[in-house]
């Protein structure tokens, strides 16, 4: 153990801590560099404190378990982890789901029913997917509100604020993707109203349409939209995670309103545990008192009516509808604001007259984001 | 003695939980992700094959069903036999010789009889043979 030591850093000695039995740990302790493994793991956030990886492995983990960490589990820091096990839960369904899933015109509907109706405990999987896909949603939108009412976008958390601008655009677009993969009546006219809204944007538009296979929903949208939804997004989301914690090692989420309470790595990870429970709580309560619908397939030919576009695109595709000679000016707003929100931290540095006006400029365009939705969810109700 | 100690009862405890919960989830998954194959009761799916006018005598049918193909025979007027299509040795679909009278695998030159018996090697076990039914002039194999 001595060559691992560090001289100017000793480790604590430990007295009443009895010497390591060689087990199953030291076996591979010998053959691996558990420590640096455990590290690599560590930076998906389930371990916040700083770990010496030059320690034996048990060594290692009795010092985190110990030391004293600011606790994550308190309103309104434990959105993150929430979003973390979240994540979790999707992956795992996620990659239930595909096992029986097949991303063609003709098969897409049936092998969703299959899932949903005659595969063992598959009615679960699926509900607490599409429950999850809503939950996880709100997760990250009340974080980003959260980020920006507390300024955690201005120096030294501007990548902290860029990747979670970036993970609520990649979950926009998990639940936009995800949205046509059963094949389903609704599924498929609310993505073709959606994609009616974006490939019209200027810029982005045809570039979007480009990746997603075409601005008319057929079988290349729909396989390239699968490939999105199941590769392409979840990895994005994942190094996000992984530039998130990096971030949060380094500048961490203190903020005076906010010192949070302290606690242990061992309580932490329990907790941790404990939330897990919840959330699948949560989830199954969910899929079993308000199941969500799984109803026709879909029918290329025949527009049902009471479809509208999802609901973070009704205000551009209502536009596009009715108010055509508002789309140039809307469209431009909206690029100007994607902007505005991208280069925040640069606008609003620390400087509290500035920081005084950006908060109430902010929630006054989200209120009036809110209400248009609304509005238009109220508007195409009838459709 | 130790073990009635309260912290390690509690310790145990929560093991005990965990390890139940990790039993609990294999069983879960592993129940979501059984085949279908495997999943399927044998003797519980009615197969519709065709109308027994369309069956000529000394012909057999091979009917695609699923992973587990099968060939329906009309051997006379009042007989019928189902048998599996899938060779036992290694799974090579087989094929029917009528000058033979037999089922002929393409991959290692086995052959069965009508009954599924084997005739030639290398296969060692018999094929399956179904139960064959004919209502309302339809003929159904009981899988």
């Amino acid at each position: 153990m001595t060559e691992h030591d560090d001289p100017g850093n000793p480790p604590q000695a430990r007295p009443e801590s009895p010497p390591a039995k060689p087990g199953a740990i030291e076996w591979f302790e010998r053959r691996l560099q558990l420590s640096e493994l455990f590290s690599f793991l560590s930076h998906f956030g389930f371990v916040y404190t700083p770990l010496d990886t030059r320690l034996p492995f048990r060594e290692m983990l009795r010092q985190v378990a110990s030391r004293p960490v600011s606790s994550y589990l308190r309103w309104p820091r434990v959105l993150g982890l929430v979003t973390t096990v979240l994540f979790g839960v999707m992956a795992v369904t996620g990659v239930l789901l595909a096992c029986y899933y097949q991303p063609t015109p003709e098969a897409a509907y049936a092998s969703t029913r299959t899932i949903a109706r005659d595969v063992t405990l598959g009615w679960w999987v699926r509900q607490v997917h599409a429950w999850g896909a809503w939950l996880l949603l709100a997760a990250v939108v009340a974080r980003l509100a959260r980020f920006f009412l507390e300024g955690l976008y201005r120096a030294p958390r501007e990548i902290l604020w860029w990747s979670m601008v970036a993970m609520a655009w990649v979950v926009v677009q998990l639940d936009f993707t995800g949205r046509l993969l059963p094949w389903t009546q609704s599924g498929y006219w609310s993505v073709t109203r959606g994609l009616e809204a974006i490939a019209g944007l200027p810029l982005v538009g045809p570039v979007l349409t480009f990746i997603g296979g075409g601005a008319a929903v057929n079988d290349v949208v729909l396989l390239r939209f699968s490939v999105l939804h199941t590769m392409v997004l979840p990895v994005l989301f994942m190094a996000l995670f992984f530039l998130t914690f990096a971030s949060l090692r380094r500048v961490g989420l203190t903020t005076v309103s906010h010192s949070g309470g302290v606690t242990t790595s061992r309580d932490h990870f329990f907790s941790v545990v404990l939330l897990f429970e919840v959330v699948i709580g949560v989830l199954t309560t969910l899929a079993v008192a308000v199941p969500l619908p799984f109803l026709r397939a879909a029918d290329p030919v025949a527009t049902p009516s009471g479809v509208t576009a999802p609901w973070y695109l009704i205000v551009p595709a209502l536009v596009r509808d009715r108010l055509p000679f508002l789309w140039w000016p809307m469209a431009a707003l909206f690029v100007f604001s994607t902007l505005v929100v991208f280069f925040l931290p640069f606008l609003v540095r620390g400087d509290d007259r500035r920081d005084a006006l950006a908060r109430p400029v902010g929630l006054g365009f989200g209120a009036l984001w809110i209400l248009l939705t609304l509005a238009g969810l109220y508007l195409e109700r009838g459709r | 003695m130790s073990l009635l100690n309260t912290k390690a009862l509690w310790t145990w405890a929560s093991r005990a939980l965990l390890a139940v919960s990790a039993l609990a989830v294999l069983l879960a998954v592993s129940f979501y992700l059984r085949p279908r194959e495997l999943a399927a009761i044998p003797g519980e799916e009615w197969v519709q094959v065709a109308p027994l006018d369309s069956l000529l005598l000394g012909d057999a049918r091979l009917v695609q069903h699923d992973t587990r193909p099968f060939y329906v025979l009309r051997v006379d007027e009042s007989r019928l036999v189902a048998v599996s299509a899938v060779c036992t040795h290694l799974r090579c679909t087989l094929r029917w010789e009528r000058s033979a009278r037999a089922f002929a695998c393409p991959c290692h030159g086995d052959r069965w009889n009508l009954s599924g018996a084997v005739i030639r090697g290398p296969a060692t076990r018999p094929l399956e043979t179904y139960t064959v039914s004919v209502r309302a002039g339809e003929v159904w194999v009981h899988l």
